[in-house]
């Protein structure tokens, strides 16, 4: 994942000591930046666990449901509630439906709004980020609108906002998708405000360095040298907030769904799934701890690889290593 | 400081009306009708009058506006003369926001659920920051140490593993297994401070959703507070202080606790919409009938005029922190108060 050459971009944004030291390693062995990254990357204890387990529960997830045997809709009164057995490996629900397999079909839905909520939200944060960095005449508007955003109780409009657009969505495109897109929407567009502060302050230190006003008078397009050169640069932050956007999206999903507010009952995600067991904690406690424990661990997973990225990507702590 | 204060008070005054028009254009898209708990029986022609009658077809600007009246207007006065026992004006025909569900004032539900939500969100917000710091500090200061490794092991748990998760756990373990706490809150319970039994119940009740909130605010305060004393630590101006013979604890407690909170209260700030959120969900599990339960409910019934009081309500909460959190970075940042 940090392989991608993406990274390698941010060659530019290092501070002129560390580009000395690279610059006097090249003559024994050739280092890349993103190897490097990489380098420190795996040093981080705590973020190559925190990859390890999320790699194992999105590959459970999107291929777990074709390997595993058991249907997740499959109804049978006569074993209902049951505890985790070596037919049922994490016990029955209150229709006798098996939790593994719920559990293991409502990862795929979690994690797959967490991730596109994400990169909605990061688009989102970037983009006003850029403009109110780049163009000064947007600065003050767009972080007023930041502000205003930031003051906004998010939950109780999120709720609102579900309420009032799922019936419209579910017409236009469906139960399953309607209620995804409309999900999705909702918390990219209450999750970019972090984001957009970020690399807003970045772009405004970056617009100053000499290497824009070089390409500046080359007579590079604005258009271009915020795709060429600007945004490169700010991409660092960005992909910290990524990793971190994930746990927030996954969060506020689980979050919607527990308030019985987010997806329909037939489509188990983990949140869903949550709110389902929590009126059958006396008879079955364990129901409530499987999907539970999957939020928990994605999230912490998440925060930690977003904390490797962060000591990995900062130049200061890299050049020590 | 004085003049500090009255500025941040003042440009909070646009910010809550630009919130009311927020909040009050998404809800006018809502398909809801306040004839439709009515019975079925009823004509046609009378419904339409009743909804004349609640200025429910008059154009968008003209119900924000008045709603803006009632919220600013008349049901402070409300709240004034109930207080005071005065009558300020035509104050027995004053108008009111009426919840379409119950029919009554909007805002006498809100003020009844209002101290339970304020009680349990207040005492984890005070206890979690007050566990926060401390734990933050000697982190940092201690780094790499057995203290720190585990505290920053125990807060990424404690950052990661949502309320709604943690209050569940809690229920099973405390009510359902040991029996110890009971799983919901009964606000009928009248605390009485002269008898230990009452005063010992409403603690018991409170000790679940109050702890697991405060560890989830105390989790993420401590490993920002931790971060930023590690920043300041490595200043300069914290060798100075200790070449020239200052003692260790003057160091730490003036000069680097001093720098190192301006952050922390700016996240505080941040993340109160969120420690909202977190009550809202709190309230849920533990079934405390507080704001957050009544804006699910109405949610539910689809009370449009009781969603648009309640969300503001929040808003203007979120807004009195917000102020708080400004006159405290005030008080410990002078360079914010002369800008």
């Amino acid at each position: 994942m940090t392989d991608t050459p993406a990274v390698a971009d941010v060659e530019d944004s290092l501070t002129p000591s560390v580009v000395d030291d690279a610059a006097n390693e090249t003559l024994g062995e050739h280092r890349s930046l993103s190897s490097d990254v990489w380098r420190q990357f795996r040093r981080h204890k705590g973020a190559m666990v925190g990859l390890v387990i999320l790699a194992v529960i999105t590959i459970g997830s999107y291929i777990g449901p074709f390997v595993y045997p058991l249907d997740p809709f499959d109804i049978d009164i006569a074993i209902a509630n049951q505890n985790p057995s070596l037919g049922h490996l994490m016990g029955t629900d209150n229709l006798g439906r098996d939790v593994m397999a719920r559990v293991l079909v409502g990862g795929r839905i979690s994690l797959s709004v967490g991730f596109a909520a994400m990169i909605f939200g990061v688009f989102l944060g970037t983009l006003v980020g850029v403009l109110a960095g780049f163009f000064r005449r947007l600065d003050g508007p767009l972080m007023r609108l930041t502000d205003l955003f930031l003051a906004l109780p998010l939950l109780p409009l999120l709720l609102v906002v579900i309420v009032l657009f799922r019936d419209p969505l579910k017409d236009a495109f469906g139960p399953s998708l309607g209620i995804f897109i409309l999900v999705v929407s909702i918390i990219g567009l209450t999750s970019w405000m972090q984001t957009a502060r970020i690399v807003r302050g970045d772009v405004l230190a970056i617009k100053e360095e000499e290497f824009v006003l070089a390409a500046r008078s080359i007579g590079t397009k604005q258009r271009r040298l915020i795709t060429r050169h600007i945004v490169p640069n700010v991409l660092s932050p960005v992909i910290v907030a990524a990793s971190l956007g994930i746990a927030v999206a996954i969060l506020t999903e689980s979050a919607l769904s527990f308030l019985g507010l987010g997806f329909p009952a037939d489509f188990p995600t983990w949140g869903r799934l949550l709110f389902d067991a929590k009126d059958y904690i006396n008879i079955n406690p364990m129901r409530v701890i499987w999907p539970g424990l999957l939020i928990s661990l994605t999230v912490m997973s998440v925060n930690f690889i977003g904390d490797g990225f962060r000591d990995a990507l900062d130049p200061r702590l890299r050049s020590k290593g | 400081m004085g003049r500090y204060v009255i500025r941040r008070t003042l440009f909070a005054i646009p910010t809550l009306l630009l919130i009311s028009l927020i909040i009050f254009a998404i809800l006018d898209f809502a398909p809801g009708d306040p004839t439709s708990q009515l019975p079925l029986t009823l004509p046609a022609e009378v419904r339409e009058q009743i909804r004349e009658s609640l200025g429910f077809n008059d154009p968008f600007l003209v119900k924000w506006l008045r709603w803006n009246q009632l919220m600013f207007i008349n049901e402070p006065l409300e709240l004034f003369d109930s207080a005071f026992g005065t009558c300020i004006g035509d104050c027995e025909n004053r108008a009111r926001i009426i919840s379409w569900s119950s029919r009554s004032a909007a805002m006498d539900t809100i003020y009844q659920r209002m101290p339970q939500t304020l009680w349990v969100l207040g005492l984890a917000l005070i206890l979690g920051t007050l566990l926060a710091i401390p734990v933050g500090v000697v982190s940092a200061y201690k780094q790499y140490s057995a203290f720190d490794n585990i505290g920053t092991f125990v807060t990424m748990v404690g950052y990661s593993v949502p309320t709604f998760f943690s209050g569940l756990m809690v229920i099973v373990i405390f009510s359902v297994w040991l029996g110890w706490f009971p799983s919901f809150y009964t606000t009928t319970h009248v605390v009485d401070f002269t008898s230990w039994s009452s005063i010992w119940f409403q603690i018991k009740q409170m000790i679940m959703p109050v702890s697991v909130l405060t560890l989830f605010n105390a989790a993420g305060l401590s490993r920002f507070t931790r971060a930023s004393v590690l920043d300041n630590l490595n200043e300069d101006y914290v060798r100075t202080a200790r070449s020239k013979g200052l003692a260790e604890s003057k160091v730490l407690n003036i000069h680097v606790l001093r720098n190192s909170l301006i952050p922390v209260v700016t996240l505080l700030a941040l993340s109160i919409p969120g420690i909202f959120g977190g009550a809202i969900i709190t309230e849920q599990i533990f079934r405390i009938n507080g704001l957050g339960q009544l804006l699910i409910a109405s949610i539910g019934q689809n009370d449009i005029p009781m969603v648009q009081t309640l969300t503001f309500m929040f808003a203007f909460l979120i807004v009195v922190f917000n102020l708080l959190a400004d006159v405290v970075y005030g008080f410990l940042d002078p360079r914010i108060r002369y800008d």
